[in-house]
């Protein structure tokens, strides 16, 4: 398993949000784990963002999985930044896409299809989901 | 000063049967140090999560720290203090905060408010949002439509003469068949 990229958010000096993009063979892996509670999560997410943008191309992925279900809370402000992360997975990688995702989760359920563009055919139809059990 | 009080009447029955009913104040908003809407949000999480199933102590979660960042980002005077009530029982989740604005503030939560009660498709309603803000990254306007689109509260509003204003949000728990 290679780590290609990741980016964190700090709060009060401690690490309080973190994204992995993890390459294991053709299979790529970007996890999201935490809580994103701050004003401007690109203040400390745009570089890893620009990164992925750039390594993801780089790399012969065949099938990625989106890891959500770490992810324990995300406010409103933290939706464009999601929204942003995997808009350029789907562009930078072939392949199916699975999300995994937590079931009882409303924020999993109801909110980030509409951040991953489901309604865009061309998304959905690339994308299955896992659904887990939370914490 | 607050006072927090629950009780179980049966213990590990298959439906909660839990109430749970607590009214904090803080103030002066001043004097806040960090972020006090996690805090709450967190705490409200962990407690509701003893009680109930761990998608109605989310729910909370969410509600707590959307309408109390909602108080921190409208301070009109920072020696007031904002109340939080919150009310459950197996039939009702029930959030109330309160806090001081200006009439700016209160017109604009009415405008709000008013909307996303007459909306018949609230999911809608977020998708277009998230769509009109995102190029410019627009910081806030989703906190209350999520609360509707996402969680599924009914949300109301109101104040006093002296812009006291209660933004209450409702969810009725749904019991499993």
């Amino acid at each position: 398993m290679k780590i290609l990229t990741y980016g964190e958010i700090m709060d009060g000096g401690a690490s309080v949000f973190h994204s992995v993009a993890k390459l294991d063979g053709s299979t790529l892996l970007v996890s999201f784990e935490g809580v994103i509670r701050i004003d401007n999560p690109y203040r400390f997410l745009s570089g890893y963002l620009d990164e992925l943008g750039k390594l993801l191309p780089t790399h012969a992925i065949a099938q990625t999985v989106i890891d959500f279900a770490e992810l324990r809370f995300c406010n409103s402000n933290g939706f464009y930044i999601i929204m942003d992360l995997v808009e350029c997975v789907y562009a930078n990688v072939e392949g199916t896409i699975t999300v995994r995702r937590v079931r009882d989760d409303d924020w999993q359920q109801e909110t980030l299809p509409i951040l991953l563009n489901l309604e865009e055919e061309a998304i959905s139809t690339r994308t299955h989901f896992e659904e887990v059990r939370g914490l | 000063m607050s006072e927090i009080t629950a009780s179980t009447t049966e213990p590990a029955a298959t439906e909660p049967c839990s109430t749970i009913d607590f009214h904090l104040r803080l103030g002066p908003l001043a004097s806040a140090k960090g972020d006090v809407a996690a805090v709450l949000g967190e705490s409200v999480l962990a407690l509701l999560a003893m009680f109930y199933p761990s998608n109605i102590a989310k729910k909370a979660n969410i509600v707590v720290t959307e309408l109390v960042t909602n108080v921190f980002e409208n301070i009109l005077d920072p020696d007031s203090a904002f109340t939080l009530a919150l009310h459950i029982s197996p039939e009702t989740l029930l959030i109330k905060v309160s806090n001081q604005v200006n009439a700016e503030v209160i017109e604009k939560l009415q405008t709000k408010v008013a909307l996303l009660a007459s909306v018949t498709d609230a999911k809608k309603l977020m998708v277009q949002t998230i769509r009109e803000r995102r190029p410019h990254r627009l910081k806030g306007g989703l906190g209350l439509i999520r609360l509707v689109a996402e969680n599924r509260f009914a949300l109301s509003v109101s104040h006093t003469e002296s812009g006291m204003i209660t933004v209450s949000a409702r969810y009725t728990i749904e019991r499993s068949p």
